[in-house]
């Protein structure tokens, strides 16, 4: 799956990384601003 | 059977051909491999968000809360504190100096993720009755993370704007969360007129469950003026 996404994306390997890590920075902040906050107010603590 | 009859089982064994494991099945197991990998992440992600990320939000509210109470010059009660301000500071010397936090009041889930909350309609502090508050004893700081220590004896300091309210420790225990009776005006006494001013400090138990409530009961020991000491006093 991320072997596939890899070989899509475009560009050299510092481009692909570059990408890659931009991803999992957006992709981190949905989670922990958006989805986590949702799933904590759903959580008895 | 003749040796040349055993070589050839023996040579037909070796040879059983092992059957292939279908290329889609593979590529199925090996995404199934990464999603579970990638959930694990997630989960922990999650972790380090209730552990961390919401002390963070608690911590920010706290300090908005105590800077409101250093600057307002309103002396608090029933009539003049809002839903959601910050009503007193709560001090426990158990818990070493630097533990204070201002109580908000009510107890709605966005109330009590800004700081442990005062049940509205309870004891103001001081006052004859109960002054209930209740807090998280994890995530969002977990103000209340450690009331299992507290012992009989043990002070809790309430600090409003002009004075100070020593409580003392009277119990400690564990009730069902359906047993409103501990925040009765008299603990344990629904519909009883209170005489006595009492404080009661309600969190989850055990940790990580909200199966039961851990109850710290205390009565108020002693009540000293501190105006000046309070004005020039650095709370956050």
């Amino acid at each position: 799956m991320y072997s596939r996404l890899w070989r899509v994306l475009p560009g050299g390997v510092i481009t692909k990384a570059a990408l890659c890590a931009v991803g999992l920075v957006l992709v981190g902040l949905a989670l922990w601003h958006v989805v986590f906050p949702f799933l904590e107010s759903h959580t008895a603590l | 059977m003749g040796m040349n009859a055993a070589l050839a089982i023996a040579e037909k064994g070796a040879h059983v051909p092992i059957r292939a494991v279908p290329d889609g099945m593979r590529s199925a197991a090996w995404i199934a491999g990464e999603l579970a990998l990638t959930a694990a992440a997630v989960l922990v992600l999650f972790c380090a968000y209730l552990l961390w990320g919401t002390g963070a939000y608690t911590e920010e509210r706290q300090r908005e809360l105590q800077h409101s109470l250093v600057g307002d010059h309103v002396l608090k009660s029933r009539e003049t504190i809002r839903l959601g301000a910050a009503l007193a500071l709560i001090r426990i010397p158990r818990f070493g100096e630097r533990y204070h936090y201002a109580i908000v009041e009510g107890v709605d889930t966005e109330d009590l993720r800004k700081g442990p909350g005062h049940y509205p309609g309870t004891a103001m502090p001081g006052e004859p009755g109960n002054f209930v508050i209740s807090g998280h004893r994890t995530t969002y700081g977990a103000p209340f993370n450690r009331l299992a220590e507290l012992r009989e004896g043990d002070d809790i300091l309430i600090d409003t704007r002009g004075f100070r309210y020593t409580y003392r420790v009277t119990s400690t225990r564990v009730v069902d969360p359906s047993d409103v009776a501990a925040i009765a005006a008299v603990p344990g006494r629904p519909g009883a007129r209170a005489a006595r001013a009492v404080i009661t400090l309600t969190t989850c138990h055990p940790e990580f469950s909200a199966g039961e409530r851990l109850v710290v009961s205390g009565v108020l020991a002693s009540v000293r003026t501190h105006w000046f000491r309070y004005a020039q006093e650095r709370h956050v």
